[in-house]
């Protein structure tokens, strides 16, 4: 089955996501721009992934939930999986190691925990947009024994990137994510190395998603055959050449 | 001044020795190693808390001439074998990077 998938958005919990990212909001976006697979990537925190997953269930959207991890080098990451029990394991893991530093809503905006029906069920307490206590080394040790996907985030952005953090990407990635600008900009060529090339919207706001995806077939719905599809790098970017109002992104 | 005696000077802990006796002329600090890339200069020490085997690499690729590692960042062994390969000598310090910074111009008197 062949699928169009944006696997890099962020929900209202995390503090930099507009409110208006409810997992009930994102669907229906992505519902309405022909998309059937996605991913929900919060900033260190997977904890609107299970509303999420019964959302694409009853939509027949293919859903990897994951988490984009802030390393100890500052450097995004993100950690696919296959269900969303496995990513709630590498959110303990990460919230555990966050520093004791209370998130200030009106600072750095609202981490919402929400339920179906849009209705707020709790808050993270603590600032989800600081570094966690693991490097990237440690962090895929982490992932893999998950079983989940582990790839670089935004590789050509000015910050928070591997190679903004580290100069150069090294080190062992399912794939490396070009931003939807870089690749409607010069293309992938020059970030990627050996690596597969992936993109996706890093969606904030709900007009954003699906303003860069990637399409792909998979004989079967499930995370080891993307893993399969990344492998083979049979994956192709989809970028939509006047994207709406880039995100606010942090 | 050698690496060594601006080690000794200031005292910083003595991570990884080999090539203790290159030339440290000023310094840069930075975090961000992209930005090392394209800013440090040779003969510099280069403070920072990145305490990643890519720092040893953009240090040999800068001609940097020693790193520091501040606010006491653990150093991976990987760094240290790092450090050693490309003979930069490794430091770390409790100290932060501007106070480190402060400590260094003062000892070189040098802008980079």
């Amino acid at each position: 089955m062949l699928y169009k998938a944006d696997l890099h958005i962020h929900s209202c919990v995390s503090p930099c996501a507009s409110l208006d990212m409810s997992p009930q909001a994102i669907v229906k976006s992505a519902l309405d721009r022909g998309i059937n697979c996605l991913a929900l990537t919060d900033h260190n925190c997977a904890g609107n992934c299970a509303v999420m997953a019964s959302l694409c269930e009853r939509h027949n959207i293919l859903f990897f939930p994951g988490l984009e991890v802030t390393t100890s080098e500052e450097a995004h990451v993100l950690c696919l999986f296959g269900e969303a029990g496995a990513a709630m394991e590498l959110d303990n893991i990460i919230y555990e190691s966050l520093p004791p530093i209370k998130n200030v809503p009106e600072k750095f905006g609202d981490q919402v925990l929400v339920n179906e029906d849009e209705e707020v069920e709790g808050f993270k307490e603590k600032y989800l947009g600081m570094a966690c206590a693991y490097s990237i080394d440690e962090l895929r040790e982490k992932v893999k024994k998950l079983g989940g996907l582990f790839i670089a985030s935004h590789v050509d952005k000015p910050v928070f990137s591997v190679i903004s953090q580290l100069g150069f990407l090294s080190g062992l990635f399912s794939a490396v994510e070009i931003s939807g600008a870089c690749v409607r900009r010069q293309g992938v060529s020059m970030f990627c190395g050996d690596y597969t090339a992936v993109s996706a919207s890093d969606s904030h706001y709900p007009h954003n998603i699906a303003d860069t995806c990637v399409q792909f077939e998979l004989p079967s719905p499930c995370i080891e055959e993307y893993r399969r599809v990344l492998e083979r790098k049979e994956v192709e970017i989809i970028t939509n050449s006047s994207p709406s109002t880039h995100a606010t992104w942090r | 001044m050698k690496a060594k005696d601006l080690a000794a000077a200031l005292g910083l802990e003595v991570i990884q020795p080999i090539g203790d006796d290159k030339e440290v002329s000023a310094g840069y600090t930075s975090d961000l190693l992209s930005d090392v890339m394209a800013n440090a200069k040779e003969e510099n020490v280069l403070i920072t808390i990145q305490a990643h085997i890519n720092t040893m690499a953009v240090a040999a690729h800068t001609g940097s001439g020693a790193v520091i590692i501040c606010n006491s960042r653990p150093i991976g062994d990987d760094m240290k074998e790092a450090a050693a390969k490309e003979e930069i000598a490794l430091f770390k310090t409790e100290k932060n990077q501007f106070t480190i910074s402060h400590l260094v111009y003062s000892l070189l008197n040098k802008e980079q």
